[in-house]
């Protein structure tokens, strides 16, 4: 029922274009990643959608669609079912848990918020490659400042898109 | 402001989910054939998609070698000119060794290693990350290619197939942490394992005489022990000696495009 309160500034229109935004995210992550195969940091831009909109357009972001993109992107990349569900999961509830301290801050506190959020993931991701004997490498961290800096400017397009669809 | 908590339904449904994604993450990791069924749907839903992807980044290859290759034309002639001439001297070499080679083999009636025809195929993705080194390749079903087949390039051993899919079939790299590789060292004469690192470079992590003094520039080929991998195969260079020993594998695996898919008969072997 918030949920949908909280979406009743918003064209309808959004309710699709919001997942369609995320969807292009992750075969955009993978372009990224197919064109730019030396790159040792992971080009990570699902989250940075699902953060934006479970924050601004919670209606538009349902967590069962966040589950299946993420599942979509751990086949994508190979790596095991659930790994990306996970942290995205994790971020979507973060986003709804803060919501209400963060779409009234100002611009660096939601990016804060995103980064301390995103930390969170990167650790708890490493600790789980840790787990499975897998290697952990300080790229890990170059991956999430990447990340951050990703989120500061797709989140200037995103504010665009979003003013564009708000109800007059 | 509006105070706004998270719903009773919300938590129950983050519940639910993250209870899946976990208990999805612990099984594909136990049992990996269910995961590759589920890797199987999207790799084969995908294809179209990644068709389209590779297509710009062949554009941009095309392009990065127009403007570079114009750039050292003449400096790039003059080189390849001097290996021209150190590769025909080789060319010479070669065919006397395997003038000798094939004598050898005949008078001791030897069979060939690699057994089956190869097939070429183009790698549609690349699947190179922290967790793992490995490849699509385009195949059909109905082209006899079966896990454990070995893969090669030009340059050398790439790996061995993993999953066989209906149009696909996923290429664990020897660059994978999950890779182990029985190779000897050219030179040293010692026997080893090599494994992947997850990263361009391969690691010696075992020798059968650690006594052995092991130098850069020593070459590293297969020893066919365990059926896998037929003997002889290039597998790279040592590079780096050490507290650890990496090996610089031949193959370039930044650029990989085509792959030789060899559909060896491997029943009894994995």
């Amino acid at each position: 029922m918030a949920m949908k309160q909280a979406n009743r500034d918003y064209q309808p229109f959004l309710n699709v274009l919001v997942p369609f935004l995320l969807f292009v995210l992750v075969l955009l992550s993978y372009v990224i990643g197919e064109l730019f195969d030396g790159l040792v940091f992971k080009v990570w831009l699902l989250p940075i959608g699902v953060f934006y909109w479970a924050l601004f357009v919670p209606g538009a972001t349902p967590i069962f669609l966040a589950l299946l993109l993420a599942l979509l992107e751990d086949g994508l990349a190979g790596t095991p079912f659930g790994l990306h569900g996970l942290a995205i999961l994790f971020l979507h509830y973060m986003a709804f848990a803060q919501r209400q301290s963060l779409i009234y801050s100002p611009f660096a506190m939601v990016v804060t918020g995103f980064a301390i959020n995103m930390a969170v993931v990167t650790v708890a991701m490493g600790g789980v490659m840790w787990l499975l004997d897998l290697p952990v490498n300080l790229w890990m961290i170059v991956s999430w400042v990447f990340t951050v800096i990703m989120f500061v400017m797709l989140t200037i397009w995103f504010d665009m898109v979003r003013q564009k669809f708000m109800k007059d | 402001m509006q105070h706004q908590r998270i719903s009773k339904r919300y938590n129950i449904q983050f519940g639910i989910y993250a209870f899946f994604c976990a208990v999805f993450m612990v099984v594909s990791i136990q049992f990996p054939g269910i995961n590759a069924a589920f890797q199987s749907f999207v790799v084969e839903a995908s294809t179209p998609v990644l068709e389209a992807v590779k297509k710009p980044s062949e554009w941009v290859d095309v392009v990065e070698e127009s403007v570079t290759g114009h750039v050292s034309v003449y400096e790039e002639n003059k080189q390849l000119k001097q290996e021209l001439s150190d590769k025909q001297r080789l060319i010479r070499d070669l065919v006397i060794i395997q003038n000798e080679n094939q004598q050898l083999r005949s008078l001791v009636n030897m069979v060939d290693e690699i057994q089956g025809k190869p097939l070429a195929s183009r790698v549609i993705s690349d699947k190179k990350s922290a967790f793992s080194h490995t490849v699509i390749s385009q195949i059909s079903q109905a082209q006899g290619v079966e896990k454990g087949q070995v893969v090669l390039n030009e340059s050398g051993l790439v790996g061995r197939v993993l999953d066989v899919f209906q149009n696909t079939a996923r290429i664990l790299l020897i660059t994978d942490y999950a890779s182990r590789i029985p190779v000897k060292i050219i030179g040293a004469d010692v026997r080893g394992i090599v494994r992947g690192t997850n990263s361009y470079n391969l690691e010696l992590v075992f020798t059968e005489d650690e006594d052995v003094a092991i130098e850069e520039g020593m070459v590293v080929v297969t020893t066919g022990i365990e059926g896998t991998f037929p003997a002889g195969l290039p597998v790279g260079v040592i590079h780096s000696v050490g507290k650890l020993i990496y090996i610089k594998p031949d193959v370039d695996f930044s650029s990989l495009s085509v792959i030789s898919i060899q559909r060896q008969n491997i029943e009894g072997v994995l």
